[in-house]
C-alpha cells in the first residue's frame, strides 16, 4: 500500500467549486463564499442549529453565509477563521468574484 | 433535521433538501467508497494512466459525490448504498470526463442560463492572483511575501498560472503554461514544481513565515 505524503487539496477544492456551481445556478451573488461557509459546517458535522449555537451566531447569519449572500471578506469571523483549515488549494479563496 | 442515527441516511436526507454542508460531510465520510467506485469504472474503461493519476481520481471522486447529491431525493433508505444505487450515473460522469481529451463533447444538457451561471461562479485565471489572495485576508500577506521571495518574476507567474489552471480542472496545465510563456510543457511543469518547493522550503526554514506552516499548502 502506497503511503500518501500529504493530503491532496484537489478533491476538496474540486468539491467546493462544484458547491459554488450549485449556488451560482440558484442565483447566489457570492457563490464561492457560500460554498466555503457550507464546507466549514460540513467539516463540523453539525446541523444548522447546533452549529450556530457552537459558533455563537444566529441561524439567519449562518443561512445568509451558506446561501452565498455574504461576501467572503464579510463572513463572520468564526466561519472565516475555519476556511483555511478545510484542506483546499488556497487559490480557491481568490475565486469569489466580489471578494 | 436529524431523524436517524445512521450517518448515511442522515446525510442523504439532508442532501435531498439541498444542504451543501451535508454534501461536504458526505464526501469526507464516504470518500473511500466513492473512490473505489470511480477507480473500478476507470479501470473497466482500460485507462490505467488515469487510474494512477491521483489528482484526476481525487477530482472524479468529488464529482461522484455531486452526482449522488443531485439525485439524493430519489434514494430510499434501506435500499442499495447510494454509490451502488447511482452507479450508472457515476459511470456516465466518469466516461464523459475521460472522453474529454479526445472527444469534443457538447453542452446540450446544460441550459444556456445555467452555463452562464456556472461560468460566473469562477473568475477567469487572470483574476486569481496571489495579490488578490493576500487582499482577501491580511494574514495571507506573508504568503504573498513568501511566494515573491523565491524565483524570478517570470517563474512566479508561470508557477501561479500552472496552479490556477490545475485547480480549475485544466487536464494539462503544463501545455497551457507552455503556450502562454513560450516554453516546453516539461519545463513548465519543472518551473511549477521547483517554485513551490522553494516557497515551501522558505516557509519551513524562515521564522517570519512560521504562521504559514500549518496551512494545507505547507503542512507535513
Amino acid at each position: 500500500m502506497t503511503a500518501r505524503a500529504r493530503p491532496s487539496p484537489i478533491g476538496p477544492t474540486r468539491l467546493v467549486g462544484r458547491m459554488a456551481d450549485v449556488l451560482a445556478i440558484d442565483g447566489a451573488p457570492y457563490p464561492m463564499a457560500g460554498a466555503l461557509a457550507a464546507a466549514v459546517r460540513g467539516r463540523q458535522q453539525l446541523d444548522r442549529s447546533s452549529y450556530a449555537k457552537t459558533l455563537g451566531l444566529d441561524i439567519a447569519t449562518v443561512d445568509a453565509a451558506e446561501s452565498g449572500h455574504t461576501p467572503l471578506r464579510e463572513l463572520p469571523d468564526p466561519i472565516a477563521e475555519r476556511i483555511l483549515w478545510l484542506g483546499l488549494d488556497l487559490t480557491t479563496l481568490a475565486a469569489d468574484p466580489a471578494a | 433535521m436529524l431523524t436517524t442515527d445512521d450517518p448515511l441516511e442522515r446525510l442523504m436526507s439532508a442532501m435531498a433538501t439541498g444542504d451543501l454542508a451535508a454534501l461536504w460531510e458526505f464526501h469526507e465520510t464516504f470518500e473511500p467508497k466513492l473512490r473505489a467506485v470511480v477507480l473500478a469504472n476507470i479501470r473497466s474503461m482500460h485507462r490505467p494512466d488515469i487510474a494512477s493519476d491521483r489528482d484526476r481520481v481525487d477530482a472524479l471522486t468529488a464529482d461522484a459525490a455531486v452526482v449522488i447529491f443531485d439525485r439524493a431525493a430519489g434514494w430510499q433508505p434501506g435500499g442499495a448504498k447510494p454509490w451502488n444505487w447511482a452507479a450508472r450515473a457515476i459511470r456516465s460522469m466518469v466516461a464523459a470526463d475521460i472522453g474529454h481529451r479526445s472527444v469534443e463533447l457538447g453542452n446540450d444538457d446544460i441550459l444556456d442560463g445555467e452555463a452562464d451561471a456556472v461560468r460566473s461562479a469562477h473568475s477567469n485565471g487572470a483574476d486569481l492572483t496571489i495579490e488578490r489572495l493576500a487582499s482577501i485576508d491580511p494574514a495571507l500577506t506573508i504568503l504573498e511575501d513568501a511566494y515573491r521571495s523565491v524565483s524570478s518574476e517570470r517563474d512566479q507567474q508561470a508557477a501561479w498560472l500552472f496552479r490556477v489552471q490545475k485547480v480549475n480542472g485544466d487536464p494539462s496545465p503544463a501545455h497551457t503554461v507552455a503556450d502562454e510563456f513560450g516554453i516546453s510543457p516539461a519545463y513548465a511543469r519543472k518551473i511549477h514544481e521547483r517554485h513551490f518547493a522553494r516557497v515551501r522550503a522558505a516557509v519551513l526554514e524562515e521564522d517570519r513565515y512560521r504562521p504559514l506552516r500549518a496551512l494545507p499548502w505547507f503542512a507535513a
